[in-house]
């Protein structure tokens, strides 16, 4: 009921302002000056600046223009809040589906995906594997720098002084510092295989 | 029959000459005032031509310096870091050091090789050296994470100062939260209480919205005083504190005058309304009351953003009334919200002054003396605006708008408070003229940013009737005293003046080219609303413009 309302608001609105224009411009001797013709036809809101340059003449016909601009205000609100509507939904839907799992979110990339330009789609991939390449030499030099520090571990442990209180504290400390970056390098290299995993064109 | 010059009026000559009325005359042609405001702005483009900063086409060794904006001491203050400088030190500082560094690879990622010869030569420790470059080659990947040397520094059993730190803002900034406050805690375990560390934590819970978390680090007194007025206030807000608020409110308000920019722009726009409230209210004399009111007036008006920013919180908590760019929330938001408290705040700082313009009893005053009220909200106003804003060129168009639209208002509010206590039979003028005025704002702010036409349109035809009515108030008051200067000529002279100090403010900071884009960028939208000013000021202030109108008002 409210839609056929603002539909016929919507129309009266429309019918409105031209009267209100023709009585604005009649009001005012009837024939605007060559530069106001051209001004009216090219730049927006010019009519504002018409009635603002003319108004103790076209104050009627203004007002009965812009009561018509009101007359439009509830049609054009809906499909105002219809568009916001739609944006809104989409854009909870992205962000659930990105904070669900990092699976979810490669699928969500692959749907956007599906909707952005050929150009924009292809530069999104280039980045994307030129960053994978850059996570997989990181995983690299880090599983490195992993192992050489296992190795001088094993060589302190092999030159431990079992009876010297502080050198064991030391050792294990040093063992533990190991363990806490072996476990993130592993953590690191299973993100790194789930980033590569993601499906073509993600 | 149109006057052509002050020496001729319907063929016969008239009685009245001088150099003032030959002033008057001059200022009134179209011709002259065009010219003169094209001179103004040419010289704000030369000067700006000037001061602009040189174009960077140096090469690493023979640049003087690579700077870096650095918030050092967190008060929002942001110093210049020069990494050359920093490095050529006696004794650099590893801190400001990796804010150079951060910058000198984000602007030239192919001077990596250089960067990373000039810390190996540089006056830093073994240590400081290490951090660095393991720093220099995580920023220099484009994972944009913390390298493997930099994690290696960071899990060793006694890391160095600063390692983690480094590795937390890095994760922070790719968007791996969980590691980069793992990494920010494991800094503040191993040099507690470090202030560059806290403030980082605090800003990572402030992005993430995490609330108890920061009032728990509010709590701490260790921690208490990194927090940033804007923080301190959210948190109180959220806890419904009020009076917590006060003080970083006032606080928010006085750091907004820190940089001389906006306060320089501000005051030059004010200063042109109120030249013309002045001749507006047609001031005789330096000491009079016309002259001094006016000034007081601005004073209480910026007195009482005070207030409406209170306001603004209280309801944006307590009611939900917030900007969301939704355009039912926001109608309510601008009408019930922002409309209503403004037009509120600013009527009651006018309340002292009112009760001297009733026993003066002049409505010329009243207007007038109401509206600068309005244009001392919208000074105070647009100085905190810009301190958030990027660029003064950009915030360009507010001062044509906010300032007079503000003046506008409060003038239209003030008048029909004092008509109703002057005469007890139009008690219902005030009640009316504050409902009519604070929808017309609040309709005018929540159209006039909707990308539609008839919003708009709308939006601004809100303006353009606030406008009218309140020159049609005080073209009502005002006597037949000849203006010694067009009106017109100074809204002219104002603004070009004006445009040129934007561009002179912008070109420091941005160039010439840019200042003059961004003022290109609306300049449609801002030569209507010159148009309709200029109009305004040439006839609206005279009660019967087809008798004294100039040949060249046909325009």
């Amino acid at each position: 009921m409210f839609e056929i309302i603002s539909l016929v608001l919507f129309c009266v609105g429309i019918v409105t302002i031209f009267i209100g224009r023709h009585i604005m411009i009649q009001d005012t001797g009837g024939a605007p000056s060559f530069l106001w013709v051209i001004v009216l036809r090219l730049l927006p809101f010019s009519e504002l600046a018409y009635m603002v340059r003319h108004f103790a003449q076209a104050k009627r016909g203004a007002i009965i223009s812009i009561v018509g601009m009101w007359l439009l205000v509830p049609q054009l609100s809906i499909q105002l809040i219809e568009r916001e509507e739609v944006a809104k939904k989409y854009m909870e839907r992205f962000e659930r589906e990105l904070k669900s799992s990092p699976a979810g979110a490669a699928d969500m990339e692959a749907k956007m995906a599906a909707e952005m330009p050929a150009e924009v789609v292809s530069a999104w991939a280039i980045r994307k594997e030129m960053l994978q390449k850059a996570r997989e030499k990181h995983v690299s030099i880090l599983q490195s720098r992993i192992a050489k520090w296992h190795a001088d571990i094993q060589a302190a442990r092999s030159a431990l002084d079992v009876t010297n209180e502080a050198a064991v504290k030391a050792f294990n400390e040093q063992a533990a510092a190991y363990a806490r970056l072996n476990a993130f390098g592993k953590k690191e290299t299973e993100f790194m295989l789930l980033m590569r995993n993601k499906k073509p064109g993600a | 029959m149109p006057i052509t010059s002050p020496t001729e009026r319907n063929g016969v000559q008239p009685d009245i000459t001088g150099w003032t009325v030959r002033v008057y005359y001059m200022s009134r042609n179209p011709h002259v005032l065009f010219w003169t405001a094209v001179f103004i702005v040419m010289l704000g483009i030369f000067i700006g031509r000037q001061l602009e900063p040189a174009k960077d086409t140096s090469d690493f060794d023979s640049e003087p310096a690579t700077a870096q904006a650095v918030d050092a001491d967190g008060d929002g203050h942001e110093e210049i870091v020069q990494l050359n400088v920093e490095l050529k030190k006696p004794k650099p500082e590893l801190e400001r050091v990796i804010h150079g560094l951060r910058w000198e690879i984000l602007d030239h990622k192919n001077r990596g090789a250089a960067t990373l010869a000039k810390l190996e030569s540089s006056r830093l420790s073994p240590n400081e050296i290490q951090i660095a470059v393991a720093y220099l080659q995580s920023v220099a990947s484009p994972l944009n994470e913390p390298g493997a040397d930099l994690l290696l520094l960071a899990y060793q059993p006694h890391p160095l100062p600063l390692t983690n730190e480094l590795v937390a803002d890095l994760y922070a900034e790719s968007g791996r939260q969980e590691l980069a406050l793992e990494h920010y805690q494991k800094e503040l375990s191993i040099r507690p209480g470090a202030g560059g560390t806290v403030r980082k934590l605090i800003d990572f819970y402030w992005e993430s919205k995490n609330f108890p978390k920061l009032t728990e680090l509010q709590g701490d007194p260790a921690s208490a005083h990194f927090f940033k007025p804007q923080q301190t206030l959210e948190i109180a807000a959220k806890a419904h504190d009020w009076k917590a608020i006060l003080r970083p409110l006032w606080n928010m308000q006085v750091k907004a005058f820190a940089d001389k920019t906006p306060v320089i722009l501000t005051s030059i726009a004010g200063l042109l309304w109120l030249i013309l409230a002045w001749q507006m209210v047609q001031t005789p004399g330096l000491l009079h009351f016309r002259t001094w009111a006016p000034l007081v007036a601005i004073i209480l008006g910026a007195a009482s953003t005070y207030p409406v920013l209170f306001l603004d919180i209280y309801q944006s908590e307590m009611w939900g009334l917030k900007h969301t760019g939704f355009l039912l929330k926001d109608c309510a938001f601008f009408i019930a919200g922002v409309g209503v408290r403004e037009e509120l705040c600013k009527w009651i700082a006018f309340l002292p002054l009112l009760a001297v313009l009733l026993i003066r009893g002049s409505r010329l005053e009243a207007v007038v003396v109401a509206g600068c009220v309005g244009l001392g909200f919208a000074v105070e106003e647009n100085v905190s605006y810009f301190s958030t804003s990027s660029n003064p060129a950009i915030a360009f168009g507010r001062f044509l708008t906010a300032n007079f639209f503000h003046f506008a208002a409060t003038g239209l509010i003030g008048v029909a408070s004092y008509d109703s206590l002057k005469n007890r039979k139009k008690w219902w003028k005030f009640p009316a003229t504050f409902i009519v005025v604070a929808l017309a704002h609040g309709f005018y702010d929540s159209f006039v940013g909707i990308p539609n036409y008839v919003f708009t349109a709308l939006g601004l035809s809100c303006f353009i009737l606030l406008s009218l009515a309140f020159f049609r108030e005080v073209s009502r008051e005002r006597g037949p005293v000849t203006d010694q200067l067009f009106p017109g000529a100074t809204l002219i002279i104002g603004l070009s003046t004006l445009v040129s100090t934007v561009i002179v403010c912008a070109a420091r900071e941005n160039g010439v080219d840019f200042a003059l884009g961004a003022i290109a960028a609306s300049a449609v939208f801002l030569s209507l609303f010159i148009y309709m000013f200029y109009i305004l000021f040439r006839d609206g202030l005279e009660e019967e413009p087809e008798l004294v109108a100039p040949k060249y008002d046909n325009f």
